[in-house]
Protein backbone atom coordinates (compact mmCIF):
# COMPACT_ATOMS: atom_id res chain seq x y z
CA UNK A 1 0.00 0.00 0.00
CA UNK A 2 1.27 3.50 -0.67
CA UNK A 3 2.32 5.59 2.01
CA UNK A 4 0.11 8.85 2.86
CA UNK A 5 1.77 12.27 3.75
CA UNK A 6 -0.27 13.43 6.50
CA UNK A 7 -0.03 17.06 6.88
CA UNK A 8 0.90 19.28 10.35
CA UNK A 9 -2.58 20.57 10.41
CA UNK A 10 -4.14 16.89 11.00
CA UNK A 11 -1.29 15.89 13.61
CA UNK A 12 -1.88 19.08 15.27
CA UNK A 13 -5.97 19.30 15.26
CA UNK A 14 -5.77 15.96 16.41
CA UNK A 15 -3.61 16.79 19.42
CA UNK A 16 -5.75 19.52 20.20
CA UNK A 17 -9.14 18.21 21.88
CA UNK A 18 -10.69 21.53 21.71
CA UNK A 19 -10.36 21.97 18.20
CA UNK A 20 -13.51 21.26 15.88
CA UNK A 21 -11.57 19.23 13.80
CA UNK A 22 -9.96 17.11 17.09
CA UNK A 23 -12.38 14.07 16.80
CA UNK A 24 -12.36 13.94 12.68
CA UNK A 25 -8.42 13.76 12.69
CA UNK A 26 -8.52 11.04 15.22
CA UNK A 27 -10.59 9.48 13.27
CA UNK A 28 -8.90 9.18 10.54
CA UNK A 29 -5.40 8.73 12.48
CA UNK A 30 -7.13 5.71 14.11
CA UNK A 31 -8.38 4.19 10.80
CA UNK A 32 -4.68 4.54 8.99
CA UNK A 33 -3.16 2.96 12.15
CA UNK A 34 -5.81 -0.01 11.88
CA UNK A 35 -5.07 -1.06 8.63
CA UNK A 36 -0.94 -0.44 9.28
CA UNK A 37 -0.74 2.18 6.41
CA UNK A 38 3.02 4.13 6.47
CA UNK A 39 3.09 7.61 7.31
CA UNK A 40 5.61 9.82 5.04
CA UNK A 41 7.15 12.99 6.82
CA UNK A 42 8.80 15.96 5.48
CA UNK A 43 11.59 16.94 8.07
CA UNK A 44 10.31 19.92 8.68
CA UNK A 45 6.84 18.64 9.58
CA UNK A 46 7.89 18.09 13.19
CA UNK A 47 8.95 21.55 13.39
CA UNK A 48 5.45 23.23 12.40
CA UNK A 49 4.01 20.47 14.71
CA UNK A 50 5.97 21.39 17.83
CA UNK A 51 5.95 24.95 17.51
CA UNK A 52 1.95 25.57 16.98
CA UNK A 53 1.81 22.96 20.24
CA UNK A 54 4.05 25.13 22.48
CA UNK A 55 2.10 28.41 21.08
CA UNK A 56 -1.17 26.51 21.69
CA UNK A 57 -0.34 25.40 25.24
CA UNK A 58 2.21 28.40 26.10
CA UNK A 59 4.78 25.37 26.88
CA UNK A 60 7.90 24.36 24.75
CA UNK A 61 8.52 21.59 25.97
CA UNK A 62 5.27 20.00 26.29
CA UNK A 63 5.61 20.52 22.17
CA UNK A 64 8.71 19.35 21.55
CA UNK A 65 8.13 16.46 23.16
CA UNK A 66 4.98 15.51 21.24
CA UNK A 67 6.71 16.36 18.50
CA UNK A 68 9.87 14.31 19.27
CA UNK A 69 7.43 11.14 20.03
CA UNK A 70 6.19 11.70 16.64
CA UNK A 71 9.11 11.04 15.08
CA UNK A 72 9.77 7.59 16.90
CA UNK A 73 6.35 6.24 15.68
CA UNK A 74 6.41 3.50 14.03
CA UNK A 75 4.79 3.72 10.93
CA UNK A 76 6.16 7.02 10.48
CA UNK A 77 9.21 7.91 8.08
CA UNK A 78 10.39 11.19 7.93
CA UNK A 79 12.08 12.12 5.00
CA UNK A 80 15.41 15.09 5.15
CA UNK A 81 15.04 18.08 2.63
CA UNK A 82 17.95 16.68 0.27
CA UNK A 83 18.52 18.86 -2.86
CA UNK A 84 16.06 16.29 -5.14
CA UNK A 85 13.19 16.84 -2.83
CA UNK A 86 13.42 21.08 -2.47
CA UNK A 87 14.10 20.81 -6.58
CA UNK A 88 10.90 19.04 -7.03
CA UNK A 89 9.23 21.35 -4.80
CA UNK A 90 10.40 24.66 -5.98
CA UNK A 91 9.01 22.71 -9.45
CA UNK A 92 5.62 21.76 -8.14
CA UNK A 93 5.34 24.34 -5.80
CA UNK A 94 5.60 27.41 -9.21
CA UNK A 95 3.33 25.26 -11.10
CA UNK A 96 0.64 25.08 -8.66
CA UNK A 97 1.53 28.85 -6.82
CA UNK A 98 1.64 26.46 -3.56
CA UNK A 99 3.54 28.15 -0.36
CA UNK A 100 7.11 26.84 0.19
CA UNK A 101 6.01 24.97 2.93
CA UNK A 102 3.24 22.85 0.91
CA UNK A 103 5.30 22.72 -1.74
CA UNK A 104 7.44 20.46 0.30
CA UNK A 105 4.83 18.24 1.37
CA UNK A 106 3.38 18.16 -2.54
CA UNK A 107 7.13 17.40 -3.41
CA UNK A 108 7.32 14.47 -1.00
CA UNK A 109 3.70 12.94 -2.48
CA UNK A 110 5.25 12.75 -5.19
CA UNK A 111 8.23 11.42 -4.20
CA UNK A 112 6.50 8.30 -2.35
CA UNK A 113 3.59 8.22 -4.91
CA UNK A 114 1.44 8.04 -2.20
CA UNK A 115 -1.79 10.98 -1.36
CA UNK A 116 -1.77 14.22 0.99
CA UNK A 117 -3.90 14.26 4.02
CA UNK A 118 -4.59 18.03 5.28
CA UNK A 119 -6.83 20.07 6.47
CA UNK A 120 -5.41 23.33 4.74
CA UNK A 121 -8.01 24.31 1.96
CA UNK A 122 -5.02 25.80 -0.14
CA UNK A 123 -3.41 22.43 -0.37
CA UNK A 124 -6.95 20.59 -1.37
CA UNK A 125 -7.45 23.09 -4.07
CA UNK A 126 -4.16 23.05 -5.54
CA UNK A 127 -1.71 19.93 -4.67
CA UNK A 128 -4.81 17.76 -4.90
CA UNK A 129 -4.92 17.18 -1.75
CA UNK A 130 -7.48 15.34 0.57
CA UNK A 131 -9.19 16.18 4.27
CA UNK A 132 -9.34 13.79 6.48
CA UNK A 133 -13.18 13.15 5.84
CA UNK A 134 -12.55 12.70 2.44
CA UNK A 135 -10.74 10.03 2.91
CA UNK A 136 -12.52 8.30 5.64
CA UNK A 137 -15.54 8.80 2.97
CA UNK A 138 -13.41 7.29 0.15
CA UNK A 139 -11.83 4.25 2.31
CA UNK A 140 -14.74 2.86 4.58
CA UNK B 1 36.37 -0.50 21.18
CA UNK B 2 37.13 2.01 18.12
CA UNK B 3 36.27 1.21 14.49
CA UNK B 4 37.04 3.01 11.45
CA UNK B 5 34.51 2.40 8.92
CA UNK B 6 34.28 3.62 5.01
CA UNK B 7 30.68 5.55 4.36
CA UNK B 8 29.32 7.15 1.79
CA UNK B 9 28.96 10.95 2.19
CA UNK B 10 25.29 10.82 1.23
CA UNK B 11 24.50 7.87 3.73
CA UNK B 12 26.06 9.33 6.22
CA UNK B 13 24.76 13.11 5.71
CA UNK B 14 21.68 11.16 6.18
CA UNK B 15 22.27 9.76 9.11
CA UNK B 16 23.57 12.59 10.58
CA UNK B 17 20.27 14.34 9.66
CA UNK B 18 17.82 12.19 10.88
CA UNK B 19 20.09 11.21 14.02
CA UNK B 20 19.83 15.09 15.10
CA UNK B 21 16.20 15.39 14.22
CA UNK B 22 15.59 12.34 16.99
CA UNK B 23 17.90 14.13 19.44
CA UNK B 24 20.07 10.49 19.41
CA UNK B 25 24.02 10.56 18.84
CA UNK B 26 25.25 8.66 15.57
CA UNK B 27 27.45 5.73 18.22
CA UNK B 28 24.22 5.11 19.80
CA UNK B 29 22.27 4.56 16.70
CA UNK B 30 25.02 2.52 15.20
CA UNK B 31 25.33 0.08 18.50
CA UNK B 32 21.54 -0.42 18.38
CA UNK B 33 21.57 -0.79 14.18
CA UNK B 34 24.58 -3.72 15.33
CA UNK B 35 22.67 -4.94 17.53
CA UNK B 36 19.72 -5.85 15.86
CA UNK B 37 21.42 -7.18 13.02
CA UNK B 38 23.28 -9.72 15.13
CA UNK B 39 19.32 -10.03 17.02
CA UNK B 40 20.65 -8.80 20.25
CA UNK B 41 19.52 -6.08 22.41
CA UNK B 42 16.62 -3.86 22.04
CA UNK B 43 15.43 -3.00 18.46
CA UNK B 44 15.61 0.33 17.35
CA UNK B 45 12.12 1.27 17.46
CA UNK B 46 9.64 1.03 20.03
CA UNK B 47 7.71 -2.99 19.29
CA UNK B 48 4.19 -1.58 20.34
CA UNK B 49 1.79 -1.24 17.73
CA UNK B 50 0.97 2.29 15.21
CA UNK B 51 -2.32 1.69 17.50
CA UNK B 52 -0.83 1.46 20.91
CA UNK B 53 1.80 4.13 19.86
CA UNK B 54 -1.52 6.77 18.65
CA UNK B 55 -3.32 6.15 21.72
CA UNK B 56 -0.34 6.93 23.93
CA UNK B 57 0.70 10.10 22.22
CA UNK B 58 -3.17 10.93 22.03
CA UNK B 59 -3.38 10.35 25.94
CA UNK B 60 -0.10 12.78 26.51
CA UNK B 61 -1.62 15.69 24.28
CA UNK B 62 -4.51 15.41 26.43
CA UNK B 63 -2.71 15.47 29.79
CA UNK B 64 -0.68 18.72 28.42
CA UNK B 65 -4.09 19.91 26.90
CA UNK B 66 -5.32 20.09 30.48
CA UNK B 67 -3.21 23.21 31.72
CA UNK B 68 -3.36 24.99 28.24
CA UNK B 69 -4.77 28.68 28.46
CA UNK B 70 -8.00 29.47 26.57
CA UNK B 71 -7.17 30.92 23.01
CA UNK B 72 -7.25 29.70 19.56
CA UNK B 73 -6.53 25.90 18.89
CA UNK B 74 -3.60 24.67 17.83
CA UNK B 75 -4.41 24.01 14.29
CA UNK B 76 -5.80 27.63 14.15
CA UNK B 77 -2.41 28.68 15.34
CA UNK B 78 -0.54 26.53 12.69
CA UNK B 79 -3.07 28.42 10.01
CA UNK B 80 -2.30 31.60 10.91
CA UNK B 81 1.21 30.65 10.55
CA UNK B 82 0.61 29.89 6.99
CA UNK B 83 -1.47 32.78 6.47
CA UNK B 84 -1.83 33.64 2.70
CA UNK B 85 -2.02 37.51 1.48
CA UNK B 86 -3.09 37.09 -2.26
CA UNK B 87 -6.61 35.31 -2.39
CA UNK B 88 -7.79 32.10 -2.91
Amino acid sequence: MTPLVVDASVWVAAADASDPFSGRSRAFLEAIANRGLQVALPAHAHVEVACALARRMRDGAAGRNLAARLLQAPAIEVYALDAALLEQAGLRGTNALLRAGDAIYAALTARVSGGLITWDQELVHRADASTPEMWLSENQ
Amino acid sequence: MKATIDIPDELYRQVKVRSALVGRAIRDVTIELYQRWLGEGQPARATKSQQEWLQSWLAQADEYMTSAPPGPTARQILEEDRNRLEPR
